[in-house]
């Protein structure tokens, strides 16, 4: 079974052998998958998600004299990804909301299964509309822990606050978004 | 029966919001992110060494060019301020210094009255070095500055004579520097005539011709 990138990867490394060069790509290999996660987390476009990794990438080569002195490489990529996606991230083109609702309404009382209802591509878009009204703070939370790899605690080194804090506002960002919900498909049917 | 509903909504909205946001959360990357990753770096730290190669060789550049600049700027400067500096201009006037030096030449003014503080140097009629000149000279001692004092008259209608030049600086100057200047020979040269003085006739006068 082949892995994505793998081909790439098995050619010999081109550059002056140096002992970053298999840090880099042992890095890479390791935490690509997270911190393109995290990029698409706060771009929500796979293009964007991608140069964002890159650049990721290349300001851990940029501060590769100081590979010794980071304890926490994953935590490291994780916050780089993350401002470096919040520094590319566009407002993106507002979703047609009451077109995402009414679909979503629809299939509720059609009685489908919520996670058939889950799985439409309208439901992930009203989903995402709504996660943008929430508050700043709720929202960046929510949307780190969205990602199944990051834990509370490595979410709250990347914002900066307590584990317990991310738990606190990641209960009031479902609260808020269950209102919100409820209230779209209440009006819808 | 409308508490029993709003439940099962709750529990429905419930299970809705974890399964969306589990599929919002597990997305994939397009095959072979890896690779293009490391192309990218790859890539990047092909094109940065020619580029700090470049860099270094333009820093090098203009350090040189900075450095020829100042010392050639350091060069002009010291050819012009050499003579004014040194104090031997008082100690030993000597005519061929005089006759070298760029800066004007000593002249005299009526007394009472100090040259102007704006006034230009007679070596050079072009403003635009008056005020580096200036600055100079407020910086130097009393002594040095008397020997560049410019008389407000230009151009000087004679250049003094040596020792017009020596009454000059003997103005100021104590009397062992005049001596030094004047030298040894001056002072051999000096002679008093021994005094001849006849006695004078019929001294004490007598009585009777005072009276008389």
């Amino acid at each position: 079974m082949s892995v994505p990138g793998q081909g790439i990867l098995d050619e010999p490394f081109p550059i002056a052998d140096t002992p970053t060069d298999d840090e880099m790509e042992a890095a890479v290999e390791e935490h690509s998958r997270l911190v393109y996660r995290i990029a698409y987390s706060a771009l929500r476009n796979h293009h964007d998600a991608e140069d964002a990794t890159q650049e990721t990438f290349l300001r851990f080569l940029k501060h590769r004299h100081d590979w010794p002195r980071i304890r926490d490489r994953r935590g490291w990529l994780a916050r780089t990804a993350w401002r470096v996606a919040l520094d590319a991230r566009r407002r993106p083109a507002p979703a047609s909301l009451d077109e995402a609702a009414g679909v979503v309404a629809t299939l509720c009382a059609a009685g489908k299964d919520a996670e058939e209802i889950a799985a439409h591509e309208e439901t992930a878009g009203l989903l995402h509309h709504l996660i943008d009204g929430l508050p700043h703070e709720l929202r960046e939370t929510l949307m780190l822990s969205m990602i199944e790899e990051m834990s509370s605690a490595e979410v709250g080194e990347v914002l900066g606050i307590p584990p317990g804090s991310v738990r606190e506002r990641l209960w009031r960002a479902r609260q808020l978004l269950k209102e919100k919900l409820r209230a779209v498909l209440g009006k819808e049917s | 029966m409308k508490n029993d509903r709003h439940a099962v909504d709750d529990r429905f909205l419930d299970k809705l919001l974890d399964a969306t946001l589990e599929r919002a959360g597990d997305v994939e990357p397009r095959p072979g992110l890896e690779g293009r990753v490391m192309t990218r770096i790859r890539a990047e730290r092909i094109t940065r060494p020619q580029f700090a190669w470049k860099w270094q060789l333009v820093a090098g550049l203009a350090a040189l060019v900075l450095l020829v600049l100042t010392a050639r700027f350091m060069l002009r400067s010291g050819s012009t301020a050499h003579p004014q500096r040194g104090p031997s201009v008082i100690a030993s006037p000597s005519p061929a210094i005089a006759s070298q030096s760029p800066l004007p030449q000593v002249a005299s003014w009526p007394a009472g009255s100090k040259p102007a503080a704006n006034s230009q140097p007679a070596g050079r009629a072009h403003g635009r070095f008056a005020p580096r000149d200036e600055r100079r000279v407020r910086r130097e001692p009393e002594s040095v500055r008397v020997a560049s004092y410019q008389p407000k008259q230009f151009p000087s209608p004679s250049p003094l004579s040596e020792e017009e030049k020596l009454l000059l600086h003997a103005k100021d100057a104590p009397p062992s520097v005049l001596v030094a200047c004047s030298g040894n020979d001056a002072a051999g040269d000096l002679r008093i005539k021994d005094l001849d003085i006849s006695p004078l006739e019929n001294w004490p006068p007598d009585s009777d011709s005072e009276q008389k």
